[in-house]
């Protein structure tokens, strides 16, 4: 890719790629399996996630120049890396929709109950196709802002909900045991393979690359205690059992906040610190649901596939969230399951066939192959 | 070119269309602003009744005063409790709207039949704050939300700021909705509710002679509940008991007694009450153990004493100690024994220490094991200062 971000960017890129739908739609799915018990259940399903986001920046550095996209070729082949890629093209359609309809249920369910669904879904795609097309520079610079207001977003939530923590709450730790907290961390996956398959689309645009593998594990934890923080709070607040009541918890907890007497209501104040990063999230999955796109079907002009790819998954974003309890269910399963058997087995599989490749593909033959999007 | 604008030019006109805000938009000359609700079950019809208490804004404008009353008060049934409030807009005027809510009134008859349409309804309901205190009235919701109280313009608003200041007299509990939802639906913690009574306060001017003339919406108490129904009452003692064990209550004012015949009084005002349980098994039950702690000073004597300071001072802390731990234990005998309701989160405590044995043996039978867990209270009481120092004021000489 010719276009580079800095480590700040990119470093802001991972919590903006995992805050957006897990901070509440995957709390309440991982509630409901585990109760009490989410936030270690997903806190250990994000450190088993770190490994395979490292697995993928270590074969970003192996090809510093290359986008998964490219490298498979090389190393899988020509049809075969076009089979993943078509696997590839549905995944990251479907990581928009759920991303977009995400904010659609935010939308929906508290603030404008009465727009309808299409309009919101068509008036986001609009809005994050035109941040697309900027490129993926745009996005990353508007991830830092994201960033930003995530971590402000974070302290307001902290003061406003320190009256009703209740520790209690929180206990006995491992109340499920840990081999279900290990089960339900399956349903992290579902963000977690943002970051995995994202990072091997944007890995080639970090400027300098001489300690990508820190920087990406550094960001990677940040992230992870950023997004933690909410079921933990979330827990310790409303409680497993009011958790388990609600699709969207972190607006449950939101109702909740009263920043003082003369803030009685925080949802607005939510929204406008949250939206950045949702729409930071859904950018890039679209942006990487058309560039990997671009790699099976070779168009002239980008935005002759682009605009038909985006009104498409508009479509599917629409059709998902019709019945707001089958798009929760949706996301209990077989989205997190798909996505963990993708998310690991590809990146896992590239690993393999690099290593057993190694002596057969030269590291010169391989950064000379750049495919610019 | 055009392509070049092509992008910018969709995305301008789709937010024209788009953007226009009419879907949901609400003039606030359209709304009637809901200040207090009161919800009762008719013993006669089983319905709902559901009584409002609406904001007049045009009455408090004052550049057009209006001799109108600043609220319109109004009630209508139905089946459900959502058919009930939909019915409001039968004769209504404007579209009834929850977001400045400041108080939901249970009545006696509703919260002995069944709370769960109450907490569905406003919980799931995003127009309503989970802030929007909560209380069981004694009679019917109807009367308290119609009453005139307090010295605000808007009764509601008088009966909500009573939340604010509960802890001044100490005897009852402040509920918001988030607190009452969390406890119904938790598997081990019963709800503990706020209780308003209604009385005779109002001090009337009646030629030259002062009489107790118009109802007051008082605080006071609690209501017990166990999973959706109302058991009873707690009495303002109790209700202070439980409320400090359940962290409700962090500062209080005591009248304590210092001699045998209980003739004289000091005033104890309390602060920084410290809870602290903890349960032991003790053969094949737990036991709990409940610590309280507080640091108070001594706010108001009347009479004269021979003893030291420092022996003052532990005769006080000694009775102080003595009535605290008589209110908790009142409060508790009334939960455990009368109402066998948990409202003290006793279970979750079992739970939290015993685990394995609150899977195996207690988790299914709770309802019958808990009422014959020992409680045990053991309450120091610390008094740091008196303002008074050692004199009264009208023994000084």
């Amino acid at each position: 890719m010719k276009t580079k971000t800095s480590k700040l960017q990119y470093f802001s890129l991972f919590t903006n790629l995992l805050y957006g739908k897990a901070i509440g739609i995957t709390a309440g799915v991982v509630v409901r399996a585990v109760g009490a018990d989410a936030w270690t259940s997903m806190l250990i399903a994000f450190l088993i996630g770190i490994i395979f986001i490292q697995l993928m920046a270590h074969l970003g550095s192996k090809f510093p120049e290359l986008t998964m996209i490219d490298y498979s070729k090389l190393l899988l082949g020509k049809w075969v890396s076009r089979f993943f890629s078509i696997l590839l093209v549905i995944f990251f359609a479907f990581a928009y929709a759920t991303s977009a309809n995400t904010l659609t249920l935010h939308i929906k369910q508290y603030l404008l109950p009465e727009t309808p669904t299409i309009a919101i879904i068509l008036l986001y795609a609009a809005l994050v196709f035109y941040g697309t097309s900027l490129g993926i520079e745009v996005i990353t610079r508007v991830s830092f802002i994201a960033f930003v207001l995530i971590i402000l977003f974070n302290i307001i939530t902290i003061f406003g909900t320190i009256q009703d923590f209740q520790a209690m709450n929180l206990q006995p730790i491992f109340d499920k045991g840990i081999i279900e907290n290990l089960k339900a961390g399956i349903y992290s996956f579902g963000d977690l393979s943002f970051v995995i398959l994202g990072l091997g689309i944007i890995y080639p645009i970090l400027n300098k690359k001489n300690k990508a593998m820190s920087t990406t594990f550094w960001a990677s934890i940040f992230a992870t205690f950023i997004v933690i923080t909410w079921p933990f709070i979330e827990t310790a607040t409303l409680g497993a059992d009011v958790m388990k009541q609600f699709s969207v918890v972190c607006m449950q907890l939101i109702r909740g906040v009263q920043l003082t007497r003369y803030f009685p209501r925080s949802e607005l104040i939510m929204i406008n610190l949250f939206v950045w990063s949702i729409f930071v999230q859904s950018s890039l999955m679209l942006f990487c649901c058309i560039y990997t796109m671009k790699d099976i079907i070779k168009v002239k002009k980008e935005w002759h596939l682009s605009a038909p790819l985006t009104v498409l998954i508009a479509l599917l974003t629409y059709l998902m969230v019709q019945d707001h309890n089958k798009f929760v269910e949706f996301l209990a399963y077989p989205w997190p399951q798909a996505a963990a058997i993708l998310s690991i087995g590809y990146p896992s599989l590239l690993f393999i066939i690099s290593l057993i490749r190694k002596k057969k593909i030269g590291t010169n033959s391989l950064t000379k192959q750049e495919n610019v999007p | 070119m055009l392509r070049k604008y092509l992008h910018s030019i969709s995305v301008i006109l789709i937010c024209c269309i788009l953007l226009t805000g009419c879907w949901d938009a609400r003039g606030l000359d359209e709304l009637a602003l809901v200040m207090a609700v009161g919800i009762d079950k008719s013993v006669d019809s089983d319905k709902f009744v559901v009584t409002v208490q609406i904001a007049k804004p045009q009455s408090q404008d004052k550049s057009n005063p209006s001799s109108d009353e600043p609220v319109w008060t109004a009630s209508a049934e139905g089946k459900t409790l959502f058919e009930a409030i939909r019915n409001i807009a039968k004769f209504s005027s404007r579209r009834v709207m929850w977001a400045h809510n400041r108080i939901i009134v249970i009545g006696e008859s509703m919260a002995k039949d069944d709370i769960t349409p109450i907490i569905d309804f406003f919980t799931h309901n995003p127009e309503l704050r989970m802030k929007t205190w909560v209380a069981v009235c004694n009679g019917k919701a109807r009367e308290y939300v119609s009453t005139k109280t307090g010295m605000e313009a808007y009764p509601a608003l008088s009966a909500s700021e009573l939340f604010n200041y509960y802890e001044l007299s100490a005897q009852s509990v402040r509920t918001s909705m988030d607190i009452l939802f969390r406890d119904f639906q938790s598997e081990t913690v019963q709800p503990f509710v706020s209780a308003l009574y209604l009385e005779p306060l109002l001090i009337k001017q009646n030629e030259g002679q002062k009489e107790k003339g118009e109802n007051q919406v008082v605080l006071e108490g609690g209501a017990v509940f166990l999973r959706t129904k109302m058991l009873g009452f707690t009495t303002p003692e109790q209700t202070r008991g439980l409320g400090i064990v359940r962290r409700n209550i962090s500062s209080a004012v005591l009248s304590v007694p210092t001699d045998e015949e209980e003739e004289e009084y000091v005033a104890v005002e309390l602060n920084s009450i410290k809870v602290n349980m903890d349960s032991k098994m003790q053969g094949d039950l737990p036991s709990v153990i409940i610590d309280v702690s507080c640091s108070g000073q001594i706010v108001e004597q009347d009479f004269s004493t021979d003893l030291s300071m420092d022996a003052f001072k532990k005769q006080v802390e000694d009775k102080t100690a003595e009535i605290l731990t008589g209110n908790i234990q009142d409060g508790i005998e009334a939960v455990q024994k009368e109402y066998k309701s948990d409202v003290l989160s006793i279970g979750r405590l079992i739970h939290i220490n015993h685990r394995d044995l609150w899977y195996s043996k207690y988790k299914s039978n709770w309802e019958k094991i808990y009422p014959n867990i020992p409680i045990t209270v053991n309450t120091t009481v610390k008094i740091e200062y008196s303002s008074t120092y050692q004199i009264p004021m009208n023994n000084e000489d």
